[in-house]
């Protein structure tokens, strides 16, 4: 019951828990874009200089996403013990890097408090979920090795199993207690990001992102309708019924 | 005023315009489903891995759905011994009558209705959930006598040749790729013999051997320890013959002496399993018991208990050396009759406990020298008997 709550429901409750806080952030944003700007503002001077952090949680994504992406790649390089060490070494760096940054972070958030009470909860219980995800996670690197190895033939198969809708449980069920506290704290971490400082950045970045990406989508669909109205304008019978008076 | 128009017009149309930006932006958002979509495509995993044989399937379904009523050359048990059952019966019948024996019995066919009421009126369950082939393939597996097969991992790891070793070794470490497309032991286990180290999600592998004894580490080997891909997904995830190999190389690492060469006829003849030895002198720990399904429903916990203090054990004259193991007890005295037994016809026997999960008690036979071991062993080789060697060290 605990089990099939943790790694077959939360999931999507997380899932769903992230959506409905970023529509709720993004529909309560106010209206037009100067204080829009001015949201994200707070959260900039919060979350300035966390380099380390941000660099050493990119890493951790991507190594992450490559288990998920392309799992027999991953086994392949690891198939040689000096790669299979090296990128070992490189993902418990990362996250103890992270830790490294967190602790910046959560310092600076302990020293500035001109935030409302709720933002300041809001981002404690983040940051508190985010210490549980990096640590469960790095102390699984040092106690049960070579998780880069192990991982993708059983949590990569999860997680690709979540996404196929047909959660199979049993796969992460059987793992070490800190490595299901790693997989629990990290959906629960991705469900509580709406609610902090961070939630109208990601937003500002979500759309900017999206802009940039469907830019070219954009120019193409700008100049079909431009297309569109010149050929209709020199279809239009007006013109030859009522033609224009100099 | 045409161009006051057109100005008008166009204002118009760039307010129009940037509403339905952000309006096209809003639906576009509809656009990170697909990433996940993507993710899922791109990311289905490990290939799983071939179709297993339809022997393999056959066997299964045997030791699954036939073994409870059935036996295969042991006699009756609930319904008919089922060896030679294709001679007996027309194929059609059989598969008729396994898929639906109610509705041959209630047709009043006589065979059927013979055998409901010579076998005390049990039904056998309608197997309608199995396809025309799977019972075919049940009738082919009867036809070749394939229960009565032994496997090869059924062998004995004392019986291994050098190369069986070398390839458990490649096997474990990866360096050969397993069959079925599972992955290494290595990936989750390590084995301390100086090479790189494996992982250790799962126990370190060393003492396994000696832990868990040949057939219950042969019932392990045959299906995975966690639930992963795509091991999980297969019906098998070793080959007999790399399960035997593994076992081999995992009996090598925990300190079995295995003599090196091809397989004579004696050692051959000794690797057949026998049960009965399981029966008496295998005493998986619960862990151990819990892993192969030994433990049933309603089976007692077992609380370690300390029956001896170590002051009290006999003292082993062969404190270094080699020793034949002949037999290992969790009574005390059934290892020493054997001791008795074997005292009067070798030196240097002794009842040796050994505390893990439960203390068992060992019997061994002490030696200097590995040739005398092995003559030993050879001598006590018996189908009920498998003793093997060991190597001792000052702990033992």
């Amino acid at each position: 019951m605990q089990t099939a709550f943790l790694f077959q429901t939360w999931p999507y409750a997380a899932v769903v828990l992230f959506v409905a806080g970023m529509a709720a952030r993004y529909l309560g944003m106010p209206g037009p874009t100067s204080a829009q700007r001015d949201l994200p503002l707070d959260a900039r001077d919060l979350f300035r200089r966390t380099a380390l952090l941000q660099i050493s949680l990119l890493l951790l994504l991507l190594g992450h996403l490559a288990g998920l992406l392309s799992p027999q790649r991953v086994l392949l390089w690891n198939s040689s013990p000096l790669r299979l060490y090296a990128l070992e070494i490189l993902g418990f760096g990362a996250g103890l890097s992270a830790l490294g940054g967190w602790t910046l972070l959560t310092w600076r958030h302990v020293k500035q408090s001109d935030a409302s009470i709720e933002s300041q909860a809001a981002d404690a219980f983040f940051l508190s979920l985010l210490f549980t995800t990096l640590f469960s996670g790095s102390l699984t690197a040092v106690l049960f090795r070579w998780g880069s190895s192990w991982g993708v033939i059983t949590l990569t198969p999860y997680v690709v199993s979540l996404l196929r809708g047909r959660p199979a449980v049993d796969l992460v069920a059987g793992l070490p207690f800190l490595v299901r506290l790693h997989v629990f704290s990290a959906f629960a971490t991705f469900a509580a990001l709406p609610a902090t400082r961070l939630g109208p950045v990601l937003i500002v970045g979500l759309r900017r992102g999206l802009r940039l990406t469907l830019s070219p989508v954009q120019v193409l669909t700008d100049s079909a309708s431009k297309i569109a109205e010149v050929v209709a304008r020199r279809l239009d019978p007006a013109i030859w019924i009522w033609p224009e008076e100099d | 005023m045409s161009t006051h128009c057109e100005t008008t017009v166009l204002d118009a149309r760039s307010r129009v315009r940037t509403f339905a930006a952000e309006a096209s932006l809003r639906k576009r958002l509809a656009c990170v489903p697909l990433i996940a979509v993507w993710i899922f495509v791109i990311g289905r995993g490990p290939g799983l891995a071939a179709a297993p044989a339809v022997s393999v399937e056959a066997k299964a379904i045997f030791s699954k759905r036939c073994t409870v009523c059935h036996t295969f050359g042991k006699g009756v048990k609930v319904g008919p011994d089922l060896k030679g059952v294709t001679e007996r019966r027309p194929r059609e019948w059989l598969v008729r009558f396994i898929r639906t024996s109610s509705s041959v019995i209630q047709s009043g066919d006589p065979t059927a209705t013979k055998l409901f009421r010579d076998f005390k009126q049990e039904r056998m369950p309608d197997w309608s959930d199995l396809s025309s082939d799977q019972v075919s393939a049940i009738l082919d597996y009867f036809a070749s006598d394939g229960p009565l097969q032994k496997e090869p991992d059924e062998r004995d790891a004392s019986t291994a040749t050098a190369d069986e070793i070398e390839m458990g070794r490649q096997l474990f470490s990866g360096v050969t790729r397993l069959n079925q497309g599972g992955r290494s032991c290595k990936t989750c286990h390590a084995i301390r013999s100086g090479e790189s180290a494996g992982g250790s999600l799962g126990p370190d592998l060393t003492g396994a051997y000696l832990k868990y004894r040949d057939a219950a580490l042969t019932d392990f080997l045959r299906r995975p320890c966690i639930p992963r891909e795509p091991e999980s997904s297969a019906s098998g995830y070793l080959t007999p013959q790399e399960s035997f190999d593994l076992k081999a190389y995992m009996a090598k690492a925990g300190g079995l002496l295995i003599p090196s060469g091809p397989p004579t006829a004696q050692t051959a003849a000794a690797g057949q399993v026998n049960r009965s030895r399981e029966e008496k002198v295998i005493d998986p720990s619960e862990r151990a018991a819990r892993e192969t399904d030994k433990v049933a429903a309603g089976a007692a916990p077992v609380r370690p208990k300390v029956l001896k203090d170590e002051g009290s054990v006999k003292a082993t004259p062969a404190a270094s050396g080699f020793a034949v193991q002949v037999g290992a007890f969790e009574d005390e005295q059934k290892a020493d009759e054997l001791k008795k037994q074997l005292e009067k016809n070798y030196p240097n026997v002794t009842v040796q406990p050994f505390s893990a999960d439960k203390t068992l008690y060992k019997v061994r036979i002490g030696q200097p020298d590995m040739e005398t071991a092995n003559r030993i062993a050879a001598e006590l080789r018996k189908p009920d008997l498998k003793p093997f060697i060991v190597r001792l060290n000052g702990d033992d």
